[in-house]
């Protein structure tokens, strides 16, 4: 669903992958490819069908990597993938947040956990989309609630 | 619990600066150091000598993708070799991180602002190569994909 201007302005301006961080990393090969088959959107309120739950206790311990998920707001809404997705044309081997946009602009772009508790598990732990501005830290949480969901910052 | 003779190693080690720290992990390396390994990278015949707490399993895109896939092609394919001198050279204008802690964890950062001043505690900067030589290009690596990682 297309971001709206309020939501523009809350989370925006978009930026480049790394822009955020005085470009201190460059995209390797294989990370701006597009999984489109393995990535999906945030339907309001729903847990994605296959998704996989984790403990909240587990997410606060260790923030298990086996059920992250990566996602990216950019000007098409919220999307999704999971961080452990096999990606042999890179040599890290798994996705990582520009196998989302190809490296095009984004809004925010962080981490997430589906809690069994039917909460939204959120950091703010991302070198190629992530802010550290808590203006737009407060705005990416207000963004997942508008969708319905329950969001905990961890 | 550790041998007495160890701990009070474990404590020195603790009171030393950063840069006491790097200079001691280099000093081990006659201890540690493996036999200087050759390998194929994009198509040039490149020697590694380095610690191997540096760099394992030669794997050299976690250099790639901190200071850039060109400049380390370029410089490897002058060099032909990989060792602290060239490290040094493709380090040294990569940015400052810092140690910090956060509930009796020990954290490596990439950045000191509003955000992680409210996280974290007992800032210590560290160069980029510095921190390479303490914790290895794989952790520093983590740290700009991930902005932290966990030291200890």
């Amino acid at each position: 669903m297309k971001l709206s201007d309020y939501w523009v302005a809350r989370l925006g301006p978009a930026i480049v992958p790394f822009q955020r961080r005085a470009f201190s990393r460059e995209i390797l090969e294989g990370e701006a490819i597009v999984f489109a088959n393995d990535i999906f959107d945030l339907i309001s309120g729903q847990f994605p069908k296959n998704c996989i739950l984790t403990n909240p206790e587990i997410i606060r311990g260790n923030t298990p990597h086996q059920s992250r998920y990566l996602w990216v707001i950019d000007e098409d809404g919220v999307r999704l993938i999971r961080e452990e997705t096999p990606n042999t044309a890179a040599v890290r081997g798994i996705m990582c947040h520009t196998n989302i946009t190809g490296g095009k602009p984004a809004f925010q772009g962080n981490e997430l956990w589906f809690g069994s508790d039917n909460t939204l598990y959120i950091n703010f732990l991302s070198g190629r989309y992530g802010s550290n501005d808590p203006v737009h830290q407060s705005a990416v949480l207000d963004y997942f609630r508008s969708l319905g969901f329950d969001v905990t910052e961890v | 619990m550790e041998s007495p003779a160890v701990e009070n190693v474990l404590r020195a080690v603790e009171a030393m600066t950063p840069e006491e720290r790097t200079e001691l992990f280099r000093q081990f390396r006659r201890y540690t150091t493996a036999t200087p390994e050759t390998v194929l990278y994009r198509g040039d015949v490149i020697t590694i000598d380095l610690p191997p707490n540096v760099l394992k399993d030669s794997k050299l895109w976690q250099l790639e993708a901190i200071v850039g896939t060109e400049k380390v092609a370029a410089t490897l394919h002058h060099t032909g070799r990989l060792d602290e001198a060239v490290l040094a050279t493709l380090l040294a204008h990569s940015p400052v991180l810092f140690m910090a802690h956060a509930n009796s964890k020990s954290y490596l950062i990439d950045q000191k602002n509003e955000f992680t001043k409210a996280e974290f505690t007992d800032f210590t900067p560290i160069s980029t190569l510095d921190a390479v030589y303490q914790f290895g290009l794989a952790k520093v690596e983590e740290v700009r994909e991930k902005t932290l990682a966990r030291i200890s």
